[in-house]
Formats: C-alpha cells, sequence, structure tokens
C-alpha cells in the first residue's frame, strides 16, 4: 500500500494510542524492531531491485589490512562502500567518541570511486572526524572487531571447518561500528542531496545501506584471512552462518538529542508505526494459513528470546519476565488467533503486562501484515520544521499546555533532583555527555532539554500578560522563551514529537531515548553496559547480498541463531 | 572555505548559541544564513559582525501608523522581535530602515513566512513578495537589497555546497566553542561507554 504526502496524515477512523501512553520514556525504552524499521525496509527494497553486490576491488594483504571496495547498484545508480582495514593495538580498541584509531573505516561513495579517490580517501577516512570531505561521499563510518569472535571464526574457516554457533549466539557479529555519520557532517553530502536520490529518500536509507555493506565486508575479510592462513583447506561461510551473523553497534549519548532536536521526525516515525498497530488490531479475522503462520512466529519469539542474553541486571530480568509472559501467552495463543479480532484480542491481552510485552506484541501482530503496513514508511520523513506562530494568543497558549503537557505539569520542579542532570557537548571531540549538576560545572552550557522547567518558567511569564495578548508580545518581553513556545505550539499538531518525561531528572535513563531510536533502526539484542551505553545487533538475520533475490528475504523477523542443518526460519523454532 | 549546507547551518546554530542568543533565535539565524548562503549570497561579512556584535535587543519595535517599526540599525533580536509581530497582524506592515545585517534579516523574512516551500515573485526595483499557502505579504522596499531569481511556484533545488571566507568560518568555529564543555578526567570518566573492556 503505498503512501503520499497527502496520505501521511492521521487517519481519523483509527483509534490510535495518545502520546501521553506511548511517549512516556518507559514505553519508548521497551520498543522492538518492527517490519517498517529502516532495515526491514531497505532489504525489500534492495530485494525489489534485484539488487546484486559486485566486488569492485580488493587489495587486502594476508593478514586483512587494506582496503576493498563493494558496489551495489541500487535504483540505477551504484554506490560503493570503500573499506580500509587496520592495524589497531589492544590498548586503542576504544568504542568511544574520543577514539582517534579503528580496525577499519569506512564511506558510501556516490558512484565508483577512482584508485585517485580510494587513495586521497584513505588519510582523511581512516581519520574520520578529523578530515573534512566533499559530497561524493554520502556517510562516514568505522567498526571495531569482536576481537574474540573475529578469531574463533576465522580459526575455524582456516580449518575448513564452520564456527562455533553457540559463540555466533553468543555475539552475534564479527565487527561494530561505533559511528555512522550522515547529512552534511565534516562536508559529507547532504540530506537534501540523498533524499532525491531513488531508493534513498527514507530517513537513515543511505546510513542502513552502509552498515549492510560494512557486514559484506566483515564476511569479505574473515574469508580473506582464514584463506590466507589455511589456503587450500580454508572454506567460506556457510550462508546460514552469514545470516547468522549481523553488525555490532555500541551506542552511547548521542543518539539521544537526535529525538530532542528532530522532534516532527520522531513524530513521524511514532505516528507510522501506531498507524500501523491501529490498522492491526483492525483486522477482523485469520484465515487457517494465516493463523499456522503466526504460530509458528510465535516459537521464532519463544527461542529469540531464549539467545537474548545479557549481562546487565536490570535488562536480565526485563527479559526474563518476557520469557516467562511468552510462555504463558502460548496456553491462549491458537484460542486468540482464531476469534474474531485476533490482534486486538492478543494486544488486550499484552497491554495489561507492562510496556515491554506490549511493545514485543506489537511487533509480533504487525510482522505479516504487508497488505496493509507496508507503504506506510514513505510517511516516516519530516514532514515541516516546528514554526512559530506568534500571533497565538496566552488563552491558546494555556490550552495546549493543558491537553498535552500534563507529564509536565505533574513535575515537581522545586526539588533538585527534577534537574540534577544535563546533557552536553564535551570539547573533547565533541562526545556527547550527561553531568550531574551536584558534582560537575557545565551546567550553563548544557542543551535546551528541561522542558518542564521551562515551561514553569513560562507559565510565570504568561501570567504577567493578559489573556489576548499574543505570542509576539510575550516574546518581545521575554524572547528567552522562544525555543519552549514554538515547541509548545508544534506539539499541538505533532503530539508525538514530544517525549513525556523528564529528560534533566535524576531519575532519567538515557538508555529509553537510545533503545526508542535504536528499534526504529532495526536494532535487536539489546546489551546494555549502564544506562546510557548499549551494544546493539543489526541486520542479524538478514539475508546476505548472494541472497537478496530469495523470495523469502523478508522472513527473518526475531532471527534465531543455529547451525547450517537448519536452514530456513520456520525450522528454526 | 566551502561546506555542505548542513555544516554551515549546524556550526552557525552553535556559533549564535555561543553568542549569547537563546536556542530558538540561533536556530532561526542559522537557518536564514544557510539560506541564503546557498542562493550564493556572501554572508561572512554579517555573520562576523553580528557575532562580535553578541545578543542585544536594542529598541523594541513600536506602532507607527500601518504597521509596526522596527529602529534604525536593528540587531538581528529586533529584526526576530519586528517579524513576529509583522505574523502576527495580516492587517499590518514591518517598517525598517538601515538594516545592519540585510542579507540574514531577509532570510529570516522569507523563511518565516515560507516554511513549505520557498518561492519568490522578483523583479528589480520591485518589493520582494513572499508567498506562503496563498497568502501574500509584501516587504517594505527597504529590504529589497539583493535579488532572489527565483519564480513563485518554482520547485527550488537549492545548491548543497556553500562559501563562506575562512576567517568567517574561523570565527563561527571560536564562537561555537564556547557552547562545549571543557573536559576534565570526571567527566571523561562518567563519559558513556568510560570503564568498558572493547577487546572483547
Amino acid at each position: 500500500m503505498q503512501q503520499t504526502q497527502a496520505t501521511c496524515q492521521q487517519d481519523d477512523a483509527l483509534t490510535l494510542r495518545p502520546a501521553s501512553d506511548v511517549m512516556r520514556l518507559p514505553a519508548l525504552g521497551a520498543s522492538f524492531a518492527h517490519r517498517l524499521s529502516f532495515k526491514r525496509t531497505l532489504i525489500r527494497a534492495l530485494h525489489s531491485q534485484k539488487a546484486e553486490l559486485r566486488l569492485h576491488e580488493v587489495a587486502l594483504n594476508d593478514e586483512g589490512f587494506g582496503h576493498a571496495v563493494l558496489v551495489m547498484p541500487f535504483h540505477g545508480k551504484e554506490y560503493a562502500l570503500i573499506a580500509y582495514s587496520r592495524p589497531l593495538a589492544d590498548a586503542e580498541r576504544t568504542d568511544r567518541v574520543i577514539a582517534t584509531a579503528w580496525d577499519a573505516s569506512f564511506c558510501l561513495f556516490d558512484g565508483i570511486p577512482s584508485a585517485a579517490d580510494v587513495a586521497q580517501l584513505s588519510e582523511e577516512v581512516t581519520h574520520q572526524e578529523a578530515g573534512q570531505y566533499h559530497e561524493k561521499v554520502m556517510t562516514l563510518s568505522r567498526a571495531n572487531k569482536s576481537v574474540r569472535l573475529f578469531a574463533h571464526v576465522v580459526d575455524a574457516l582456516a580449518e575448513g571447518q564452520q564456527p562455533d554457533h553457540d559463540k555466533i549466539a553468543a555475539i552475534g557479529y564479527l565487527m561494530r561500528t561505533t559511528a555512522v555519520y550522515g547529512n552534511g557532517k565534516f562536508g559529507i553530502a547532504d540530506r537534501d542531496v540523498i533524499k532525491n536520490y531513488p531508493g534513498l529518500d527514507g530517513p537513515f536509507r543511505a546510513e542502513m545501506l552502509t552498515v549492510y555493506l560494512i557486514r559484506e565486508f566483515t564476511f569479505l575479510l574473515a574469508e580473506h584471512v582464514a584463506k590466507a592462513r589455511g589456503g587450500a583447506e580454508a572454506t567460506s561461510l556457510h550462508p546460514v552462518m552469514r545470516r547468522n551473523l549481523g553488525v555490532g553497534n555500541s551506542t552511547g549519548l548521542g543518539m539521544a538529542p537526535f529525538l530532542i532536536h528532530h522532534p516532527n521526525l520522531l513524530h513521524s516515525w511514532i505516528m507510522v508505526r501506531e498507524t500501523a498497530i491501529a490498522r492491526t488490531r483492525q483486522r477482523a479475522a485469520l484465515s487457517s494459513d494465516e493463523q499456522q503462520i503466526y504460530h509458528k512466529l510465535a516459537d521464532r519469539v519463544q527461542a529469540h528470546l531464549e539467545q537474548w542474553q545479557v549481562d546487565d541486571a536490570g535488562y536480565h530480568s526485563i527479559i526474563a519476565q518476557l520469557r516467562k509472559e511468552w510462555t504463558a501467552l502460548r496456553s491462549v495463543l491458537d484460542d486468540h488467533l482464531a476469534s474474531s479480532y485476533p490482534f486486538e484480542a492478543l494486544f488486550t491481552y499484552a497491554s495489561t503486562r507492562g510496556d515491554d510485552f506490549t511493545a514485543l506484541m506489537a511487533s509480533f501482530i504487525m510482522e505479516y501484515q504487508s497488505e496493509i503496513c507496508d507503504g506506510l514508511e514513505d510517511c516516516m520523513t519530516q514532514a515541516r520544521a516546528p514554526l512559530l506562530e506568534p500571533a497565538m494568543t496566552m488563552s491558546q497558549l494555556h490550552k495546549i499546555i493543558q491537553q498535552h503537557y500534563q507529564w509536565a505539569l505533574a513535575i515537581d520542579i522545586s526539588k533538585s533532583e527534577a534537574r540534577q542532570q544535563f546533557w552536553y557537548v564535551s570539547e573533547e571531540k565533541l562526545e556527547p555527555r550527561l553531568g550531574d549538576a551536584t558534582k560537575e560545572a557545565g551546567q550553563d552550557k548544557e542543551m535546551p532539554f528541561a522542558i518542564a522547567h521551562y515551561i514553569a518558567d513560562l507559565l510565570t511569564q504568561m501570567d504577567s500578560l493578559g489573556s489576548d495578548a499574543t505570542v509576539a508580545e510575550l516574546l518581545l518581553r521575554y524572547p528567552q522563551s522562544r525555543f519552549i513556545v514554538r515547541r509548545l505550539q508544534n506539539t499541538a499538531h505533532f503530539p508525538y514529537a514530544e517525549i513525556a518525561g523528564n529528560l534533566v531528572g535524576a531519575e532519567c535513563r538515557p538508555i529509553d531515548l537510545l533503545r526508542c531510536k535504536l528499534s526504529f533502526f532495526g536494532a535487536s539484542k539489546f546489551d546494555p553496559r549502564s544506562d546510557r551505553w548499549t551494544r546493539i545487533t543489526m541486520f542479524q538475520g538478514a539475508p546476505s547480498a548472494a541472497e537478496l533475490s530469495d523470495p523469502q528475504a523478508d522472513d527473518w523477523a526475531f532471527w534465531v541463531v543455529a547451525p547450517p542443518a537448519l536452514s530456513s526460519p520456520s525450522e528454526m523454532a | 572555505m566551502r561546506l555542505s549546507a548542513n555544516q554551515l547551518y549546524a556550526e552557525l546554530k552553535k556559533a549564535f548559541c555561543g553568542a549569547g542568543y537563546d536556542f530558538a533565535s540561533a536556530d532561526d539565524i542559522a537557518q536564514a544564513g544557510q539560506f541564503m548562503a546557498q542562493l550564493g549570497h556572501d554572508i561572512s561579512d554579517e555573520v562576523s559582525a553580528s557575532l562580535a556584535a553578541g545578543y542585544g535587543l536594542a529598541t523594541s519595535p513600536h506602532k507607527a501608523g500601518d504597521g509596526w517599526q522596527l529602529p534604525l540599525d536593528a540587531s538581528l533580536p529586533d529584526m526576530l522581535a519586528g517579524r513576529d509581530f509583522y505574523l502576527s497582524d495580516d492587517s499590518l506592515t514591518l517598517h525598517c530602515e538601515a538594516l545592519n545585517y540585510p542579507l540574514l534579516s531577509h532570510g529570516l523574512m522569507a523563511l518565516a513566512q515560507s516554511p513549505y516551500f520557498w518561492s519568490f515573485a522578483t523583479a528589480d526595483a520591485q518589493p520582494l513578495t513572499t508567498i506562503c499557502q496563498g497568502h501574500h505579504k509584501t516587504i517594505p522596499q527597504t529590504l529589497m537589497l539583493r535579488k532572489i531569481a527565483f519564480h513563485p511556484g518554482a520547485a527550488l533545488s537549492m545548491p548543497v555546497r556553500v562559501v563562506v571566507s575562512d576567517s568567517c568560518y574561523e570565527l563561527v568555529s571560536h564562537y561555537a566553542y564556547k557552547t562545549y564543555v571543557p573536559s576534565s578526567e570526571a567527566s571523561r570518566a562518567a563519559g558513556a561507554g568510560a570503564g568498558l573492556t572493547d577487546n572483547d
């Protein structure tokens, strides 16, 4: 169902969950990837285009150091991943922004790079943020090896064996990216350019393509080193093993501010997801074949949850509870699937069992609803930037606050813990950080995330004016409130644009914001290392480039790592 | 210096924040600067001068005849305030003379009125008219300091690379730097990912 901008308005016939529920931090922090996540839509697009990857150049030595160029044709254009692989001492291997060297560095190039391009970009790309780039460079990224798994896979392949699938299940990737830059950063191509390229118009589409090609490079690199070591005895990764391997990612605080700085993009993403959920809940009945498909998917979810292993105690408890609840669901699942309005019944069942189970159920029920969900991704771009409405009166502004910001009014801002944290950019390689106002200096340079506090100040300012006074009059007297007024007015049009939680309160957990955004990317196996840092896996289960034409290329949600003997998703439960 | 348009916008926003502007004003001015640079104007001198001048609301816009009068040598905050009044009442016009920052002011006016698509009807010696969703407003002649060659309703294909002088970008970076918090061992140790082993 292709959407157009004209059909991206909310469908009045659908009842969407209210922002006051959906935009709570715990709800955002429970999000799961779903069929409209960016990795899924990219794979469907590559599949529909019958895209065929080709190795343009491989110039790696026996240890895997050098460069390679992978070319992916897509919608009539060609895009090249230029990958530079370099030796890296263990002492230098850090996933933080402040790193200055990596195992591998990448850029996505618009077209086929010449030898001179590859040579010229070598110095720049391997130094990432220190470089200044031209518009042929579309994205910039870097990655570090999972040292243990990379070594294991190379050892196994060199000896003609497939790697141990249990070890793959425990880690899930050969490399993890630590940043993927786009949209004009350091002089690379602006999104305004890329969005006009067919197939790359969706949000983060170029970045997703980059990560997918990095995954292909990791296969190439491991097999290349194994071949150099094992010679004729060496083997390649089995297609199922390729599927079992995704790309890791380490994500810190840098991802969170994006959601606050791009409120209308956030609204679009959430609106699309909620529309897909609402449409799915309206399905009146399922055929017996459909019931059977969902029954098998439920098996997969169960196995996927079993393979989701983390060290973090809080997440460990959440996952344990999910496993327990999913097991309990199985006793009523078939009855619900056979009932009228089966997805409504299932979603209602889940909604009484907390945010995590509800989010999992949302992804589950929409998984095979391509007819009513696909195409909604066309509405996931930003409709417009927030806009000040100077003619609005104080009484109208009051109404917006009352209607959309009850969560903010409920916060007791007189308590010091209500503003204990502050978000800032460190001068050290511009690393985004979160400070404790009771211990650290720098709050005067914080990013503008104290929404509830700004509203409290605004209300005091509004009291000094008459109810018919306009925003223009208010801002002449209190120009510092331009930001919050514009934000409030914007939320009246785009209710999912605002996160309903105190981002500077002592209780704020940045991991909730990270997970929300990463779920739209399509991340799985969230593995928090603290409340402000997580590892994830991308594209685990996705068809490799050699399998993109597979008719079942889209069937990889809730992937379960299994040995090659079990070769299709339906057999893996 | 040649930059991506978005890189210029991002740096300008930080720079104006660093110069003391509130976040939304800095954002508006950065958008205006990016826009005018994309139109091929050299905004270097205006950006440098306005950053050096810092934030300042010189004199409030005041009622004058059929509209609002901006003070002489209006600052960018004055221009923003004037823009607010101008847009708050369809029956009013905005009078301004001797603008200190004509390019940035022009960009501020154009973007405020035309958020969905930028459409300009221009001709030499004619006042600039911006068109937004069928609503027309005329900016007084005194603002018509540079020609912007677009046709009404035409789809815009904006340049994606912009040029500012090296000295301007140096100043922009200097002010942007003021928004960064000095690092310390404590803040480094409290950063996301600190203390974790990445050799696993």
